[in-house]
């Protein structure tokens, strides 16, 4: 442990000089990339940038719907929603309630829900809409996947510089996904709620996170 | 375009840069002095292969043509070749050959009988097409005559107004061979002559006019020959005789066409109304049978509309693409806009989209365009405002999402002031805004589309903890749906927050929402 922390504490000046080397004990940085801030507290301080990656693909990953995935994204679409910012839901499971979204601050008038019905109509929708100009929020909910669809959404986010955010089922987490951001939300019977990041660009994974 | 026919004139191979139009700054006009008048500029695009490409267009979205193509013209029994393109050409079919000799030289010869309407109605819609170049287009014969002057500030001079329209035509699949010039007879002229020349200046004109060769001029055979008899070969030799003279041999008729050309007369032409209905067709030179690749040859009928569109200063609202087949059945392709739009890539964007939902019942053989709904839209400002160009961009992907996707398919919401919280919100048309107060209770995030009806033991529902409530909703006694419910906030085994309520009339419980 001694030897550790002292490799540690020296400056190895060849390694830190060269190109694309990032050390893990460096900590979190950030990216590069546009962020918003997420709305809670515990959330903001292990994201790298401080909140959402905006201009890539973020998962979620839920067991059942309605486990409370979308009041974790409330505070920050509000916030998006007031800088006139147009968010598009994508095959949502249900009915997306209006009076409750305009009550968290969503503008009604800035919104779209389009429920294609087949697969590849969704990924479709979502990169059609990311294309469509003005760095706009899409959310769309879909099960399997396959990893170059996954890649194109990704890649037509950081071109646009728009936030796709995916809702998927549980067991999608052993398959691979090209997204910056992959989170994991969990709620017991008792009504907490758990978060782990699984994946994270620029930063560390975490388990079991708790969110108020 | 210019390689392949040697009876075009050299078209820049690229856009000629901007040339500057002379400002003419307000002067005040001297006491007593008339306004000067602009002079016209005319000019003249001659099609002379009008029957062949009207007859078959669909050619201009090949690269290299798969046959040779030509028009027969049949009298009684006897059919001789009317026109032929460069391919059937090579082979050695000329224009008066029989068309026996014509296929004994060239086995795989397409062939088209001659339709004199088909080709007038064909160059009414191109001078349609052309008014999005000037308001004043006239049909002279097989040429079109335009007035520019008015337009050349617009279009960066007289060259590059002259490009854009070979560009365009050739789109259309049209050779055209232009002159300018500032009368009309002139321009033809100066067009049948081989076309390129650009004199824009009356002075200019007769030394110019001069060195063509009397041929080129309209003038009929029988004049031809007695001008050739007196040894008149050049418009110049012509112009050198004496005017009354001349009068009294060939006709006052000769005389004042003469000086239409030079300008001495004024040529009064009546332009082309577009007419206020637009019907486009096109017909493959082979069967389709896939609906996708019908984009192509469906591209250039919407570039003819799309310059009617601009022609006549109007947007499209609805309009239909009929796919015939060759037993005559019609598969109609009905294209809705959210606004009138004249935008060629946004037509073309719809119907792509359109056509890969298709079911083609027959290999199609003919394409049919028609505007259902047009109205005047005098276009946008770009750029000056930035919500207007944000919002057609909004329209226009809820139109390609509604093409592919379904017209029900897409949609925004909107609240409605109603206690019973499934009427409480409906759907809309995506961007419309209207407010109202937020409510003090609060509301769950996702609304099931029919309440779920819960188990229920001992009066209370099975797997569900009641946390906050009650929330009681009693309303629309007025048109049938009554509602008396007792709204609680509750968390089923998952962990997970639902809205669910006890209807008050049968005490079932039922579940609503998630937050």
């Amino acid at each position: 442990m001694d030897t550790c922390s002292k490799a540690g504490a020296e400056p190895s000046a060849p390694l830190d000089a060269l190109p694309g080397v990032w050390r893990a004990s460096k900590g979190l940085e950030k990216i590069g990339c546009e962020n918003i801030s997420t709305g809670f507290k515990e959330l903001d301080e292990v994201l790298p940038g401080g909140g959402w990656p905006l201009g890539s693909l973020t998962e979620i990953l839920s067991r059942r719907t309605g486990a409370g995935e979308l009041t974790l994204l409330m505070p920050a679409l509000a916030h998006l929603s007031d800088q006139d910012r147009w968010v598009t839901w994508i095959a949502p499971p249900h009915i997306p309630y209006a009076p409750a979204l305009a009550a968290a601050g969503l503008r009604l008038s800035r919104m779209l829900v389009a429920r294609p019905r087949r697969r590849r109509d969704i990924l479709w929708s979502a990169e059609q809409a990311l294309r469509s100009g003005g760095r706009p929020t899409v959310l769309a909910w879909i099960d399997s996947c396959d990893e170059r669809s996954l890649r194109r959404l990704q890649l037509a986010a950081a071109e646009s510089g728009g936030w796709v955010v995916l809702f998927r089922p549980q067991r999608q987490a052993r398959r691979f996904s090209p997204a910056a951001l992959r989170l994991a939300l969990e709620t017991t019977p008792q009504g907490e709620r758990f978060v782990s990041l699984l994946k994270c660009r620029g930063g560390r994974p975490v388990e079991g996170l708790r969110i108020d | 375009m210019a390689s392949t026919q040697q009876s075009l004139f050299p078209v820049p191979a690229e856009k000629p840069a901007e040339s500057p139009v002379p400002l003419r700054l307000p002067q005040l006009p001297k006491p007593g002095s008339r306004r000067p008048r602009l002079q016209p500029l005319w000019l003249a695009v001659e099609l002379p292969s009008l029957a062949l490409e009207s007859c078959f267009r669909a050619s201009a979205t090949e690269q290299a043509p798969e046959r040779a193509r030509a028009i027969i013209e049949t009298r009684g029994k006897q059919a001789t070749i009317h026109d032929c393109d460069a391919s059937a050409a090579a082979s050695g079919v000329h224009p008066g050959m029989s068309l026996a000799a014509a296929w004994a030289l060239c086995p795989q010869l397409d062939i088209h009988e001659l339709e004199p309407r088909r080709q007038i109605a064909m160059l009414r819609r191109l001078a349609t097409w052309c008014g999005q170049f000037t308001p004043v287009v006239v049909i002279d014969g097989t040429t079109l005559l335009l007035e520019i002057r008015g337009s050349l500030a617009l279009f960066g001079g007289a060259r590059r107004l002259e490009y854009c329209l070979h560009e365009g035509m050739a789109e259309l699949g049209f050779q055209c061979r232009t002159a300018i010039a500032p009368t009309p007879r002139a321009a033809s002229w100066f067009a049948h002559a081989g076309g390129g020349q650009c004199v824009q200046e009356l002075d200019r004109l007769v030394a110019e006019l001069g060195s063509l060769p009397l041929a080129c001029t309209g003038f009929s055979e029988r004049l031809l020959q007695r001008f050739e008899g007196i040894g008149a070969r050049h418009v110049a030799e012509l112009l050198r005789l004496p005017r009354d003279g001349l009068a009294r041999r060939f006709g006052a008729g000769t005389l004042d066409i003469l000086d239409q050309a030079t300008g001495r007369a004024p040529d009064v032409r009546e332009a082309v109304k577009p007419s206020p209905r637009f019907h486009a067709d096109l017909d493959l030179n082979y069967e389709i049978e896939a609906a996708a690749v019908l984009l192509h040859p469906a591209r250039i009928l919407l570039r003819e509309f799309a310059g009617y569109l601009l022609a006549t200063q109007q947007g499209v609202l609805r309009w239909r693409l009929d796919l015939v087949d060759r037993d005559k059945g019609v598969t109609p392709v009905l294209v809705a806009h959210g606004e009138a739009i004249r935008d060629m890539s946004r037509l073309e964007r719809v119907l792509e989209q359109k056509l890969e939902n298709v079911v083609l019942p027959a290999p199609i053989q003919r394409l049919r365009l028609q505007a259902l709904r047009m109205e005047s839209s005098a276009g946008r400002a770009r750029e000056l405002f930035r919500d207007a160009a944000e919002a057609s961009r909004w329209e226009e992907l809820v139109e390609c999402l509604r093409a592919r996707l379904g017209e029900a398919a897409v949609e925004a919401m909107e609240m409605l002031p109603d206690h019973r919280p499934e009427f409480a919100m409906r759907t809309a048309e995506p961007g419309m805004e209207r407010r109202f107060d937020a409510l003090r209770a609060t509301r769950p995030l996702w609304l099931l589309p029919e309440p779920q009806r819960l188990a229920v033991r001992r009066v209370r529902p099975v797997g569900m903890e009641l946390l906050e409530g009650p929330e009681r909703i009693e309303s629309g006694w007025w048109d049938g749906v009554d509602v008396r419910r007792d709204y609680w906030h509750a968390r089923d085994r998952d962990g997970r927050l639902a809205w669910i309520f006890r209807d008050q009339r049968d005490g079932d419980w039922w579940l609503h929402g998630y937050f």
